[in-house]
């Protein structure tokens, strides 16, 4: 699944800018589609995380690896290859310092001063919201066209 | 005799001159010149006021009509010049009328000295009206007019600039280059600020223009070496420390601690803010809140939801299958098989063979653009560019191709 984001030539030439929309569309369909080819329909949960897990690695691979929180989710994505692991999702509410929450949300962002923790949420969010509208444009038609 | 008499003087005066920040010729010159209010009358000895009022009566009278000889001393000379040493300086202090003349006696004899005398005199606050002067401008007096323009900053504009150092702040939090040209900008604003009042006190736009230019000049260049000096946090606002450094440094702010630590601190609080601000565009509802507590908050439940929102559509995702995925995959790898040659082998199938008739639309699509060239980045790209660049519109596109292309074929079965 990697591999095919990672084979989609050059990474994002223009970092400041956010990651285009094309080549999130892009990389996200074909994992979609390989998802879908390899998972067997039982096990629905499975190709969901299989899924969502898809969506961070175009995302990452989108923005490029000009940005902390995509190294970190290139990381991640390699190195737990073998386990079921999602994107991790610790209630930040048991954090007591809202900086610390933050550090658990955004990946990466244990290991950033604040300042960059800042910036590095600012350019999550462009890319998550890009993530959301896509796929959401995805389920939509796909129900409008759907069998 | 007069030597003597001058000697105590210069002892005393000496003292008074090493406060103020200022070379010593001009800062000299202030002392003996009554009417020149740049220095505040505060800071003066009251010897200087004794010596005032009789200054004053002779510059306004006598001043180009002093005759009385004066007992020629180089040192007398050396001091009219504006690159005195404030050793020097303290000389030329008279402790009295009698030695006041003899100074003055210079006046006729220097008619550059005239010019001057003429400019700092019209300098004052309290001004002499009647000695707002038709003399032409002088380098030298342009000089001096500069150091006094520094004095005027930084004891008087002070007060003026606080609303304009406000942009100081962002300028700094903006990089060092930038803040490099807000600070030359401020304090040239300063300086014309200031020498823009004295002008509108006297009337004289010669003298101020030239002040004007002369300042800004200078000002680039002390600018420079203030600010690269900058961090270190060596320099400070207030008038009567800076020795040499004739220049306040705009990026302090006034009644701040000026040490490095803090000023690192400030910038470092400038590019936080900054960063919330533009948080704060990104959140949607978050433009009225105010806080960094509340953004903070606002901002961890949205990175929440999008992040839960993503969970949630690639569970639904992975139940509506879409065979229009699949069609889509191959609309997509068509386009890079075509360019590129196929190596999009992860994709793992060949289009050829099943979709005839897609492909032949898809012909058309890749016709449209061209070039057969590397990336099939860039071909997608053109390839998608050609259609129009709606975000949705794109994917309605694609999908009735798709929808267009599954009709005519047997659905796979997956």
């Amino acid at each position: 699944m990697d591999s095919e984001n990672s084979a989609c030539g050059n990474p994002n030439p223009n970092p400041t800018l956010g990651p285009s929309k094309l080549m999130l569309a892009f990389r996200f369909l074909r994992a979609l589609s390989l998802v879908h080819r390899t998972t067997p329909a039982s096990s629905r949960t499975c190709r969901g995380r299989r899924i969502e897990r898809a969506a961070y690695a175009s995302m990452a691979y989108s923005a490029g690896t000009g940005r902390g929180w995509s190294r970190a989710v290139l990381r991640r994505l390699h190195h737990r290859a073998r386990r079921r692991a999602v994107a991790p999702r610790r209630l930040s509410t048991t954090a007591g310092n809202r900086a610390e929450a933050l550090r658990q949300l955004v990946p990466g962002g244990a290991g950033m001063d604040y300042c960059t923790l800042l910036e590095e949420t600012a350019d999550y969010i462009k890319c998550l919201s890009m993530q959301v509208e896509l796929m959401q444009g995805i389920v939509d038609s796909s129900s409008s066209y759907g069998p | 005799m007069d030597m003597n008499e001058r000697d105590e003087c210069s002892s005393e005066k000496n003292e008074h001159h090493l406060t103020y920040s200022n070379a010593g010729f001009s800062s000299g010159w202030q002392f003996r010149n009554p009417s020149v209010g740049i220095v505040p009358g505060d800071q003066r000895g009251s010897m200087e006021d004794s010596f005032n009022p009789s200054l004053w009566k002779l510059c306004e009278s006598d001043m180009p009509a002093i005759a009385k000889p004066v007992p020629a001393t180089s040192r007398f000379d050396d001091g009219w010049t504006p690159s005195d040493s404030s050793s020097r300086g303290g000389t030329f202090l008279p402790s009295g009328p009698p030695i006041l003349t003899p100074t003055l006696s210079h006046f006729p004899a220097d008619s550059a000295f005239i010019k001057r005398a003429a400019r700092f005199s019209c300098f004052s606050a309290a001004s002499l009206g009647s000695m707002a002067a038709p003399f032409g401008a002088s380098h030298l007096a342009g000089a001096q007019i500069h150091n006094i323009d520094i004095n005027m900053a930084k004891d008087a504009s002070l007060h003026d600039v606080e609303p304009g150092e406000a942009t100081v702040p962002s300028g700094v939090g903006g990089g060092h280059e930038n803040a490099d040209s807000s600070s030359k900008d401020l304090a040239a604003k300063k300086r014309r600020r200031s020498s823009e009042e004295l002008e509108a006190e006297q009337g004289d736009p010669q003298m101020a223009a030239e002040a004007k230019t002369e300042s800004v000049d200078t000002d680039h260049k002390a600018e420079q070496s203030s600010s690269t000096a900058k961090p270190n946090g060596k320099h400070d606002k207030d008038a009567s420390e800076a020795p040499k450094e004739d220049y306040i440094h705009v990026r302090a702010r006034r009644g701040q601690a000026t040490n490095s630590h803090s000023l690192a601190e400030r910038v470092r609080r400038e590019k936080i803010s900054q960063r919330m601000k533009l948080l704060q565009e990104l959140v949607p509802g978050c433009s009225k809140v105010t806080g960094k507590a509340v953004m903070l908050d606002e901002i961890i439940n949205y990175v929440q939801s999008l992040q839960q929102q993503v969970e949630f559509l690639s569970m639904k995702l992975a139940a509506v299958n879409p065979r229009l995925d699949f069609n889509i995959e191959s609309l997509l790898s068509k386009d890079f098989l075509q360019s590129h040659g196929g190596t999009s082998s992860a994709i793992g199938f060949s289009p050829d063979a099943v979709h005839p008739q897609m492909h032949v639309s898809q012909q058309g699509l890749v016709q449209a653009e061209i070039s057969g060239n590397l990336n099939h980045p860039n071909a997608f790209r053109r390839a998608v560019n050609s259609m129009p660049n709606a975000w949705d519109e794109q994917l309605q596109n694609v999908m009735q191709m798709a929808a267009f292309s599954s009709n005519s074929q047997q659905p796979r079965t997956q």
